[in-house]
C-alpha cells in the first residue's frame, strides 16, 4: 500500500455486507478511511471526494427497482476517472458477468461470500 | 439448519458484532421474503430472481446452507424459465428462513 489513509468508497444496497466489509477492511488496516453507499447514484454525487478506491456492487436494484446497476455506475465513474479502480462485487459466478466488468474497466471481479473479504483486501492493498 | 461458525471466525468471537450482524441479517430477510412473494404474485420472475440472489450471500455469512440451496434453485428456475416450479421453491424456502429466524434470535438471546 502506498498511501497512509486510501479512502474507500463501499457501494452495495445490502447493509449486512457493507458493515461487515468495513469492519474487515478497518480491522486489517486501521488508516482506511471508509464511506458507504447503498445506490450508485449516492456514490456518484461523492466522487469529488476523489476516492482511491471503489468497490462495487453489480446489482445495485434490489431494493430499488429503479436504481442504476453496478455496470452502469462503473461506466459512470470511468468516464468520470479513468484512472480509479473499482473492485466489482457479485454473487454471479459467472465468466460471462466478470468479463463484461473487466472490459469496462473493473480491476478484479470478486464473487460474495465468505472468502470474498480477504480477497477485496488484498486486491485494494494492490492498488492503493 | 443455522450454522455460525464462520461469523463467530469472522467476529474473533465478538458477542456485540455478532448480535448487530445477525440483526442486520433478521432486518433484511424477512423484507426480502415479502417482496419477493409480491414478485412471485406479480410474476415479475427477473426481481425475483434479482431478490433471491442478492439474499444469498446473507443467508451464505449466517450459515443457512438449506436456505442458500434454495435460493440458487430459484435463480436456476428462473433462468431455465422453470416458472412453474417457483411457487413450491418459494415456500421451502420461506419455510427455511422463518425456522431459521427463529433460530437466530435464540442464538441471539445467549451471546
Amino acid at each position: 500500500m502506498n498511501k497512509k489513509k486510501p479512502t474507500v468508497f463501499i457501494v452495495d444496497d445490502e447493509p449486512l455486507l457493507s458493515e461487515m466489509l468495513t469492519d474487515y477492511l478497518k480491522g486489517k488496516y486501521a488508516g482506511f478511511s471508509i464511506a458507504t453507499f447503498p445506490t450508485g447514484e449516492a456514490c456518484l454525487q461523492s466522487m469529488y471526494e476523489e476516492p482511491d478506491i471503489v468497490v462495487l456492487d453489480y446489482y445495485l436494484n434490489s431494493r430499488e427497482k429503479d436504481a442504476a446497476n453496478g455496470i452502469d455506475i462503473l461506466k459512470e465513474i470511468k468516464k468520470q476517472n479513468k484512472a480509479i479502480p473499482v473492485i466489482m462485487l457479485s454473487s454471479q459466478e459467472s465468466y460471462g458477468t466478470a468479463a463484461q466488468t473487466i472490459r469496462y474497466g473493473a480491476v478484479h471481479y470478486i464473487i460474495k461470500g465468505q472468502d470474498a473479504f480477504e480477497e477485496i483486501f488484498q486486491i485494494i492493498k494492490a492498488n492503493v | 439448519m443455522v450454522d455460525l461458525t464462520f461469523l463467530k471466525k469472522f467476529t474473533k468471537e465478538d458477542a456485540q458484532k455478532m448480535k448487530r450482524y445477525i440483526s442486520l441479517y433478521l432486518d433484511v430477510a424477512p423484507k426480502t421474503f415479502e417482496e419477493m412473494k409480491r414478485n412471485l404474485n406479480n410474476e415479475d420472475w427477473e426481481q425475483l430472481r434479482i431478490n433471491a440472489h442478492s439474499l444469498k450471500p446473507q443467508v451464505d455469512f449466517m450459515g443457512i446452507d438449506s436456505l442458500k440451496e434454495e435460493l440458487i434453485k430459484m435463480e436456476e428456475a428462473v433462468k431455465t424459465k422453470n416458472f412453474d416450479t417457483l411457487e413450491t421453491l418459494f415456500t421451502t424456502s420461506l419455510k427455511i428462513a422463518t425456522n431459521s429466524e427463529i433460530i437466530l434470535k435464540k442464538m441471539m438471546d445467549k451471546l
